[in-house]
């Protein structure tokens, strides 16, 4: 086998809220979408429902190959076809963590060191995850669990620290554009969720493969809180024109913290939760590509690839962020949420069917 | 079997030597053979092996001074047995290592007063059941064993045409009393600490439990040294594979020496190229007792009164015998005090360098403007002047560790009016950046165990701080995290309860709860047995009584 470690479920639910929500914690591009209005929070709230919706064939997949990562079972059921799967999955992780790279990089350059080149910061974050990565699954599923709390706590004391500043009027007409514009919403959101192929990598990992549904049910709702969380502060402080113009939203609303006359500048601490957990979200990521890589080339010990996939990422995540413009043109939904469902539900669907048709796998008893 | 291998192994590097000294006057193998196997060999052909006595008196004298050659301290005590003066017989000791009034009384005295009617074919059996008022007496057929015992501190008495020694255990040395160690101080607890002796140390482990489970397993380590060592656990608290371990690592041993612990833990420890200890110690028998009662495996050494524990987890740094013995919410304040206190000493100047160089405006303007203006006149940027500082002050602690008692004034002189005050007034460092190294380093000493890595630490993080401020701070964070989270301490995870977490266990590592609500060992290890106590023990004042009044 591969990887040997194996991750308890309580990890795996913690990786997957840290790697969905670490991003909105700066970027929160859900302001910019649809219903863009007041309602966002609501859109947050029905993410939870449609995300399960769209995770359940990865689960059914789970069911029939319990043992399989999703690069293994489409090998299964279309033999050296099923190749052609593996690569467009690994593309897309290997996408992402360099869009997650870049994004990392640009607040980090635009907010805290303006006078460091971009370069730096990737190739620093991705050394350090080559380094976790080397020491395989346990150690990064460990990581996800003291990483984790420090992130939660500091965001909801600064939820609570904000409440002074917060004008709740501003929420209301509640469903001022109806529901259909905040389903629109919800369902974009689940265009960013990378996590549920990370699920489908790492579930035949788990420790106790009894609880997979409750990692389904318990991270996704921690995710959706999470949002709620984050998106209320953010509206009720600036109102929703202001809060739209700004390039980082949650960044600057931190920033408006004062306390007494002694507890200010807490925006240290955004750049302290937003490295640890964009280290968690590159690191999962990059191991997963890794490994991926290695189930895909059928090779014994997946260490040899870190470092190549490394000096792929680094340049990549350069070419695919030149501009903090161009990022964000890309990653607005108009461009992103297409791709993407492409890889979260197309391809699963099409797996399952092809499970279902070839009657491949464990079939429910 | 490991131990017949490392038997085999030593035997043919001994045949080697032998061969290699054979016209030197000592015979080499004289000095192993203590292994049972080579003792089997012995009884099964006595003629052949060359190691066993002979019934010469006379030979075996020769044979002894020969092995002992050049040694002023061995005492070698010729008499003759019972009252009719009628068997020769002699005795091998060691001066100093013997109790000499014993011997006398116990051993010369009665054999000389011996009224039996002793033939010399019988005279071994008579003498060892009826006339020796020894407590311990052991038979003995071979040289090696012998020496070996005689150099413990054993005495050896040789029988005229018997091919059998008896070893009597007189032993009485000049050793140190059991006093309070000055490593680990306490106000309210046990003030006894161990001593250099294993004998002594064995037995303050068994007058803590007195319990048939708790199991002493010794062996000899040290070709040259032959230093006892032994293995304490609770049976059927302890996990068997980690004892099964820890044994296994210590027969894997083979070296010239064991002076001290310390010397067993670089041997058997599991991260031997890690900043962070993987092997606790402590020189306390309640301390040692709370372990093994946890269900970890404490390895005693002869010749050192501290103490090896394992698995070391890295909390338990943060705890203390004393939290225990006190009442739950100061213990567990102090014990957040030294959450806080490692931070302070691992990051404070860190911190500093990285704000003053790069972040500035972290600062409160009163803050700010104060910091720059002591900055304002110091030539070097601050993390050069954190280096120099920690590093005047790892100079200044070391002395002060290692120099002689009544130099010690000049020290502090120096140390306080030349470096704290002169640096400051000359203009060669910043006086915030005194108070930095001052918070460092009083803030180090709360966590006494992580001394050395919180140390280390430092350096490297200011490092990183000069060049990549509050980030590279970060990297250096999470790179100290996925090296510690990956460690084990024998199968044990090293930052186990915090990752992987265990809620139960979480009970001892911030917070002290009350001892009535720890209900179980700590999950990282035990197997069986994991209940400590009855659940519902805590003390509930007497119930309602309705007719009092």
């Amino acid at each position: 086998m591969l990887e040997e470690g194996r991750i308890s479920y309580k990890q795996l639910i913690l990786l997957i809220l840290v790697s969905r929500s670490i991003i909105t914690i700066t970027y929160l591009p859900a302001l910019n979408e649809p219903p863009a209005n007041q309602d966002s929070w609501i859109a947050s709230l029905l993410y939870y429902p449609i995300q399960l919706l769209i995770a359940l064939p990865i689960y059914f997949l789970w069911k029939r190959f319990p043992d399989q990562t999703i690069i293994q079972y489409s090998q299964t059921l279309f033999g050296k076809l099923g190749k052609v799967f593996g690569v467009l999955i690994l593309w897309y992780f290997l996408h992402s963590t360099a869009l997650a790279l870049s994004q990392y990089g640009f607040f980090l350059t635009t907010a805290v060191m303006p006078e460091t080149p971009i370069l730096f910061f990737a190739l620093t974050l991705v050394l350090i995850s080559a380094y976790a990565a080397t020491k395989g699954l346990e150690v990064i599923g460990r990581l996800s669990e003291l990483f984790t709390p420090l992130i939660l706590f500091a965001m909801i004391t600064i939820f609570f620290l904000l409440f002074n500043n917060m004008n709740f009027k501003i929420l209301t007409p509640v469903l001022e554009k109806g529901i259909l514009p905040i389903l629109q919403g919800s369902w974009i959101y689940n265009g960013r969720s990378i996590e549920v192929l990370e699920l489908a990598m790492l579930l035949p990992y788990l420790n106790t493969p009894k609880k997979v549904k409750s990692v389904f049910f318990i991270s996704f709702a921690l995710v959706s809180v999470f949002f709620v969380i984050i998106t209320i502060p953010v509206l009720t402080v600036f109102g929703v024109t202001e809060a739209q113009s700004r390039a980082l939203p949650v960044f600057s609303v931190i920033r408006l913290i004062r306390v007494g006359d002694f507890l200010e500048r807490i925006e240290s601490v955004h750049m302290a939760i937003w490295t640890l957990g964009a280290f968690i979200k590159v690191t999962i990521n990059y191991y997963l590509i890794v490994l991926g890589l290695s189930q895909l080339c059928n090779l014994k010990e997946y260490k040899p690839l870190i470092l190549p996939i490394g000096t792929i990422l680094i340049p990549l995540s350069l070419l695919v962020g030149p501009s903090i413009v161009e990022l964000r043109e890309f990653l607005s939904y108009k461009t992103l949420v297409p791709y993407s469902y492409f890889f979260i539900l197309f391809l699963p669907c099409l797996l399952l069917l092809a499970a279902i048709v070839r009657k491949k796998g464990v079939t429910s008893r | 079997m490991p131990i017949t291998k490392l038997v085999d192994k030593i035997n043919k590097q001994k045949y080697k030597q032998k061969r290699r000294n054979q016209n030197s006057s000592e015979p080499a193998d004289s000095q192993g053979n203590t292994q049972p196997n080579s003792q089997a060999n012995a009884l099964a052909n006595p003629e052949d092996n060359p190691d066993s006595l002979s019934l010469n008196l006379e030979q075996n004298l020769q044979r002894i001074q020969s092995v002992f050659v050049e040694s002023s301290d061995l005492v070698i005590r010729k008499f003759k047995i019972g009252a009719n003066e009628s068997i020769n017989a002699f005795i091998v000791m060691f001066n100093g290592l013997i109790d000499e009034k014993s011997v006398s009384a116990d051993l010369i005295n009665p054999l000389m007063s011996l009224q039996h009617d002793l033939k010399k074919n019988n005279a071994i059996n008579i003498i060892r059941d009826s006339s020796l008022t020894v407590a311990v007496v052991k038979e003995s057929r071979t040289f090696g064993e012998i020496t070996n015992a005689v150099l413990s501190g054993d005495t050896a008495l040789f029988i005229e045409e018997s091919n059998i020694a008896l070893l009597a255990s007189l032993r009485g040395w000049e050793a140190r009393g059991v006093t309070e160690p000055k490593t680990e101080a306490v106000v309210r607890g046990p003030r006894e600490g161990f001593v250099e002796s294993l004998g002594t140390n064995m037995a303050l482990l068994r007058r803590k439990m007195r319990n048939p489970a708790l199991k002493f397993w010794e062996l000899q380590i040290g070709r040259q040294t032959k230093t006892s060592v032994c293995v304490a656990y609770l049976n059927g608290i302890a996990n068997d594979k980690i004892v099964a371990e820890v044994k296994n690592r210590l027969q894997r041993i083979d070296t010239d020496s064991i002076l001290e612990s310390g010397y067993i833990e670089s041997f058997i420890e599991d991260a031997p190229f890690s900043l962070f200890p993987t092997v606790g110690n402590s020189e306390k028998p309640d301390i040692v007792s709370a372990k093994l009662l946890e269900g970890r495996v404490a390895i005693l050494v002869d010749g050192t009164p501290f103490v090896l524990t394992v698995p070391y987890l890295f909390v338990e740094a943060f705890q203390s015998a004393e939290d225990y013995y006190t009442r739950p919410f100061y213990a567990t304040f102090i014990r957040s005090l030294r959450w806080l206190a490692f931070f302070l000493t691992t990051f404070t100047p860190a911190l500093y360098v990285a704000i003053t160089t790069f972040h500035q405006e972290f600062l409160p303007p009163a803050l700010l403007v104060s910091i720059a203006a002591a900055q304002e006149g110091t030539p070097f940027p601050s993390m050069v002047e954190a280096l120099l500082m920690q590093t005047i002050y790892e100079i200044l602690r070391e002395a002060g560790v290692r120099l002689p008692r009544p130099v010690g004034q000049a020290v502090s002189i120096v140390g306080a009016l030349v470096i704290g005050d002169a640096a400051v007034s000359s203009g060669l460092v910043g006086a915030p950046m005194v108070v930095v190294t001052a918070l460092t380093a009083i803030s180090s000493f709360v966590i006494s165990s992580l001394t050395d890595v919180s140390t280390l630490a430092r350096f490297i993080l200011i490092i990183l701080a000069g060049f990549s401020g509050l980030y590279g701070v970060m990297l250096g964070f999470i790179a100290f995290l996925i090296h510690q989270v990956s460690l084990r301490s024998l199968g044990a995870p090293y930052m186990s309860p915090l990752a992987p977490s265990t809620f139960s266990d979480l009970k001892d590592v911030f917070i002290r709860s009350p001892l009535w609500m720890m209900l179980t060992r700590p999950r990282a290890f035990w197997e069986k047995d994991s209940n400590r106590k009855k659940p519902n023990l805590m003390p509930t004042p007497p119930g309602d009584q309705k007719g009092e009044k």
